[in-house]
């Protein structure tokens, strides 16, 4: 463990550590550009240039690798004349769009010449070039040559973490340009980091373009709900331009950097999955079929009066549930349902890549696994079938269908109709009604997981916090929350108000969350008793709970 | 398989890749194969060979566009390119230029509506002994002026005569036999005889029995005699090369490579090329024994791609050496194999700085590589990689001969041996001279060896190391060409290129013409480099046209300051170090621009 000293400052940095990420640790940031700390070092912006004491000329923070003893200066009159020279080479062609550039507020360039700049330029304008903006390369990419500054982190992502390798600098020296062969349209799946990794605006999301400015944007840390992968996100938002009159409050996803999930990346898909939550067919308020508008208080009366002694039950909850909702329905519902299915063919699953996309399009089913409901992928329609049958012959008191779209699987839509309707009541619970919402004779508003606070946990078995970045739309609520109310209201003992009770509830009962807290799990990510760091997907030959032996 | 690669070419590209341990290596020799087929490269021959060689379309891209000398689209069936870098400027390659442009009625850049011919200014083509030089495709002509160009493009419009030929650059020693010099020459001794690059010539004058003796020593002693011997590396950094060999780590468990560096680019330098035309096995045998001594079983000749006769002549020689089992299986011993394949770089300057030339001979653009690591430990193919120039390596089979303390005796205490310099600009003689390091002065070297200034006219200045050493003014010149004596004068011995101005030279036009060239090959990787040198290139361009700025020499003066140091590879500091010292040591010639 080398013992290095910056600005003063002794440390001791774990062998191989870069001198730039070992300034980080200690609240040093030094300016960077090309660096990122998920790419290869590139060493060719050189804004990170520092003073090591012993050597002649200043060297790359980026590519020194600390050594012991090694005395560091990132401070010096020297260090801060070239930054500025930096600045200033950067700065001579790139254009004075900062008013109208998406980047501005979140931009190295415009951060950097704050900090370390404030020259006077020398730079004549009439030697500016101009160059060529608003490429539209797909894939909601943006490219404006005249803000590049060549860093090529794009280009290093395109080949070394998404791997099509479609990016390139071309040409030489001063000509040089960042482009696709021809401006041929990108085909990443993951091209949205490359906003991300680009320290300036040369490449921005076409989506995000001109919708918001990034300062008015509060940020919160969350996992993506798109997969079972579940990449950690940040989650910007903004409550203070408009959305109380139905604008839109979340602007986008952005990945956080979870070197157990997701490394620095997060999927297209994932990414454009922030429009769910605003929505404009978010369910607001709980009503009946016929348009009639419900309070809670309401609802939990009909459901108590639904959930009456003898009533038959049936439930089929889906895997988007957090485990706080999940654990409230095997809490308040297992012991009345005559069967709680998670296993619904073709609602949750789809397509899947070799890097972060899986196949289960659901974030939560290796909680329910855990939780004692047979999740499992393969499944065959038959239980839902079954009980959808029993609904249609009126052998059924109360469905409750809990976030499963029903007829957008393969089951017969028919199927469905017909169980919504013969069903004593039929609930469907979710953030937006679907083709199954419409069928049901009720409905209830649920919080987003951007809503609620609460975990998931991923297809590794890593439980990982959600957060409740705003307030749910109208009367929406976690589902936890109106059935520990349908549990008072059937006289059981005061159970959760908050979803920091619900989980300690949860983890007091479920084995696999034994011992932990909501406000204990990790960042990034707390793995589950019995996971083996690092996470692997359930390991052959362990089992996943009964139903009956979930919960002690 | 489409026509765009045909059977035939996808043969010879197989026997491309198959020299190399991964085959995107191949990418510039294919693509040389592409444009010689097809006269261009497109996307579409882009797209095939990238699914040829297993690579992105991206990359191919990068490199298509990256160097000179490969071509988007189509052009003339004669391609003039003329030289207008600093040596072929100063003898008057503007004029050529011109009267081509006046006689063709097209400008550099277009092509006759005819398709015969296209024309382009071009930078150093490594004739500057020779200025100005124009090549016409693959072949050079030298001497060429305004009436030598007309004359040439009737030529080229009759019988189209434009074959492959030697230089005909004076060399010193065999050109005017009778001259005689103070010191003993050997590098370029033999040049004169007309089979001097053939095996049986070379037999006959020693050739390989350094090589011979090498093998009969343990590799570790061969190291050690080079160390003793004071070579330096004579590619310009003057770097000692038995020292560079020590650096290869033992038992990496990688094979070790040899790049050989002969993409000769300095402005000014001419060489290297020599070795390869008038005895390309001096520089056979000399790869032969560096690779008995450090271990290496395959060698790679990286020629700058301009040098097609050059490659044809050692092409000629490796064969010869193959068939006589100098290469090959257990050329170096029982079980100890040589290989030595030529890579055809495509005009990059950068190519010649050492893991530029890395980064080419792997396939992919001219970026240097960020150090560390440095090729020693991981160069070619993350493999331990010496690399050495042409000049060095030939003069290993000297030193194995007659020894290291002979060959240490020859120079100063530092540096051992002789060295060519390539002499060019306002000289009456230009030419390549044979000297001992430190045996002459700069002055010496004009006024005696090349017969003083042209036309009698008096002396301005002397680059005296290549493009990218500081300017010495006429009163600076007494001093030593050797790499220490001449740091300590403030300037660079570099590749031993000595470019002669007189006193009619525009030191501002000078001053441009050298910021245009390192602004054209700049590889675009580091922010100083690309943006500071085209910042200083435009102000130097404004001040040529009049329009000086209070503040100016400050800025470019500042500016080369935060060049200078600042940057992956030397580039920065070769473009900043000489235009400080003409704006540092000339200011007036400067300052009278603004009142033009």
């Amino acid at each position: 463990m080398p013992t290095i000293t910056i600005d003063g400052n002794q440390i001791e940095v774990a062998p191989g550590t870069r001198l730039i990420d070992a300034a980080q640790t200690i609240g040093i940031e030094i300016p960077r550009f090309c660096y990122h700390p998920g790419l290869s070092v590139a060493g060719n912006c050189r804004m990170c240039e520092i003073e090591i004491e012993g050597m002649q000329k200043l060297e790359p923070a980026c590519n020194t690798i600390c050594r012991e003893g090694m005395v560091v200066h990132t401070d010096t009159e020297r260090v801060r004349n070239t930054r500025a020279a930096i600045l200033e080479m950067l700065l001579i062609h790139h254009p004075l769009d900062c008013p109208i550039c998406d980047q501005a507020g979140e931009c190295k360039l415009q951060d950097y010449y704050m900090r370390h700049g404030l020259y006077k330029s020398r730079f004549d304008l009439e030697d500016k070039l101009g160059e060529p903006k608003m490429i539209d390369l797909g894939r909601d990419i943006m490219l404006d040559n005249e803000r590049c500054v060549n860093c090529t982190a794009c280009v290093r992502f395109s080949a070394e973490i998404s791997g099509e390798a479609e990016l390139g600098m071309f040409n030489r020296g001063d000509n040089s340009r960042i482009g696709t062969v021809d401006g041929r349209p990108l085909t990443s799946r993951y091209a949205g980091n490359l906003v991300e990794v680009c320290p300036v605006g040369a490449l921005t999301s076409i989506d995000f373009r001109f919708r918001r400015r990034v300062w008015f944007l509060s940020s919160t840390d969350s996992v993506c709900d798109g997969c079972s992968r579940g990449c950690a996100i940040r989650v910007d938002h903004d409550l203070t331009h408009g959305y109380k009159k139905g604008g839109d409050r979340v602007f986008r996803f952005r990945a956080r950097p979870n070197p157990q999930v997701n490394d620095h990346w997060i999927c297209d898909a994932g990414r454009g999955s922030y429009k769910r939550i605003d929505a404009r067919d978010r369910i607001h308020q709980p009503q009946l079929r016929d348009g009639t508008v419900l309070i809670w208080p309401e609802v939990i009366e009909r459901l108590a009066k639904a959930l009456g002694d003898g009533a038959k039950v049936d439930v089929i909850l889906g895997t988007d549930r957090s485990c706080e909702e999940m654990y409230a329905v095997r809490k308040v519902l297992g012991p009345h349902a005559r069967s709680v299915e998670c296993r619904v063919p073709g609602v949750g699953t789809g397509e899947g890549d070799d890097f972060l996309r899986t196949g289960d399009h659901t974030p939560n089913r290796r909680g329910a696994l855990e939780l004692g409901f047979p999740a499992a992928l393969d499944s065959s329609t038959s239980e839902v079938e079954a009980i959808l049958e029993r609904a249609a012959h009126g052998e059924t008191d109360l469905l409750l269908v809990l976030g499963v779209d029903l007829v957008a699987g393969d089951l017969d839509p028919e199927a469905v109709q017909r169980a919504m309707a013969g069903a004593g009541l039929s609930v469907y619970s979710g953030c937006r009604p679907q083709g199954t919402g419409a069928l049901a004779g009720m409905l209830l508003p649920r919080a987003s997981f951007a809503e609620q606070d609460g975990t998931f946990v991923n297809h590794e078995g890593l439980i990982q916090r959600i957060r409740r970045c705003f307030d749910p739309v109208g009367e929406a609520r976690p589902e936890w929350w109106w059935l520990e109310a349908l549990d008072r209201a059937r006289g059981a003992a005061p159970g959760a108000t908050t979803a920091h009770a619900c989980f300690a509830d949860l983890a007091g009962r479920c084995e696999f969350f034994a011992g932990l807290e909501l406000e204990a799990i990790d960042p990034a990510g707390s793995p589950g008793r019995g996971v083996e760091a690092p996470c692997a997907p359930i390991p052959p030959g362990r089992r996943t709970p009964e139903p009956e032996e979930a919960l002690r | 398989m489409s026509e765009i690669l045909t059977q035939e070419m996808i043969t010879e590209i197989d026997e491309l890749v198959a020299r190399y341990p991964d085959p995107r290596a191949a990418a510039l020799p294919a693509l040389h194969v592409v444009q010689r087929e097809h006269g261009h490269i497109g996307t579409e021959a882009e797209e095939a060979l990238a699914r040829h060689l297993g690579m992105s379309v991206a990359r191919v891209h990068e490199v298509v566009t990256f160097y000179s000398m490969f071509r988007s689209t189509p052009a003339g069936k004669y391609r003039l390119e003329v030289c207008t870098n600093l040596s072929c400027t100063l003898r008057g390659a503007e004029e050529v230029v011109a009267r081509i442009s006046e006689s063709l009625g097209i400008g550099p850049g277009q092509t006759t509506p005819d398709g015969l011919f296209t024309l382009s200014a071009v930078e150093c083509l490594g004739s500057c002994g020779t200025a100005p030089a124009v090549q016409v495709n693959d072949t050079y002509h030298e001497h060429v002026g305004p009436d030598q160009a007309a004359a040439l493009l009737e030529t080229l419009k009759g019988d189209g005569e434009n074959a492959l030929c030697p230089s005909a650059v004076y060399v010193d020693g065999i050109d005017e036999p009778r001259e005689e010099r103070d010191w003993e020459r050997y590098l370029s001794t033999h040049w004169d005889h007309e089979s001097s690059h053939t095996l049986e010539r070379y037999l006959e004058i020693g050739g390989y029995q350094g090589l011979k003796k090498a093998l009969a020593m343990e590799p570790a002693e061969v190291t050690a005699e080079v160390k003793a011997s004071n070579l330096r590396g004579l590619g310009g950094a003057g770097f000692p090369a038995g020292i560079k060999w020590g650096f290869v780590p033992e038992n990496s468990g990688k094979p070790v490579y040899l790049a050989v560096n002969a993409d000769e680019g300095e402005p000014g330098t001419f060489k290297d090329r020599m070795f390869l035309e008038r005895e390309p096995h001096r520089l056979i045998e000399g790869i032969a024994i560096c690779c008995h001594a450090v271990g290496i079983a395959k060698a790679f000749v990286y020629v700058r791609g301009e040098f097609v006769y050059q490659i044809e002549m050692l092409e000629r020689a490796l064969a010869e050496a193959r068939a006589a089992g100098y290469l090959g299986p257990d050329a170096l011993g029982p079980g100890r194999d040589l290989e030595i394949w030529v890579h055809r770089g495509a005009g990059a300057y950068i190519c010649g700085e050492e893991t530029g030339l890395l980064n080419s001979l792997e396939g992919g653009k001219g970026w240097p590589r960020l150090k560390p690591p440095f090729p020693a430990v991981e160069g070619l193919w993350t493999a331990p990689t010496v690399i050495n120039n042409v000049e060095t390596l030939s003069q290993l089979p000297f030193i194995m001969r007659r020894g290291a303390a002979w060959f240490a005796g020859l120079g100063t205490e530092r540096s051992g041996g002789n060295r060519l310099l390539s002499v060019s600009g306002h000289v009456t003689r230009p030419g390549i001279y044979e000297i001992p390091q430190g045996g002459a002065t700069i002055r010496q070297v004009v006024e005696q060896l090349c017969l003083g200034v042209a036309g009698g006219r008096s002396l301005q200045a002397v680059v005296p190391g290549g493009s990218s050493s500081p300017i010495l003014r006429a009163e600076e010149c007494d001093v030593a060409i050797e790499f220490d004596a001449m740091m300590k004068a403030g300037t660079m011995a570099g590749s031993g290129a000595v470019i002669v101005l007189d006193d009619t030279v525009d030191i501002v036009d000078f001053a441009l013409r050298t910021a245009q060239f390192y602004f054209h090959e700049s590889c675009g990787q580091c922010t100083p480099c690309r943006e500071g040198v085209g910042w200083i290139t435009r102000i130097l361009a404004r001040i040529q046209a009049g329009r000086m700025k209070a503040g100016d020499l400050e800025t470019i003066e500042n500016v080369c300051d935060n060049i200078q140091g600042n940057t992956v590879c030397a580039l920065g500091d070769a473009a900043a170090m000489p235009i400080r010292a003409m704006v540092q040591k000339y200011p007036d010639k400067f300052r009278a621009k603004a009142g033009v």
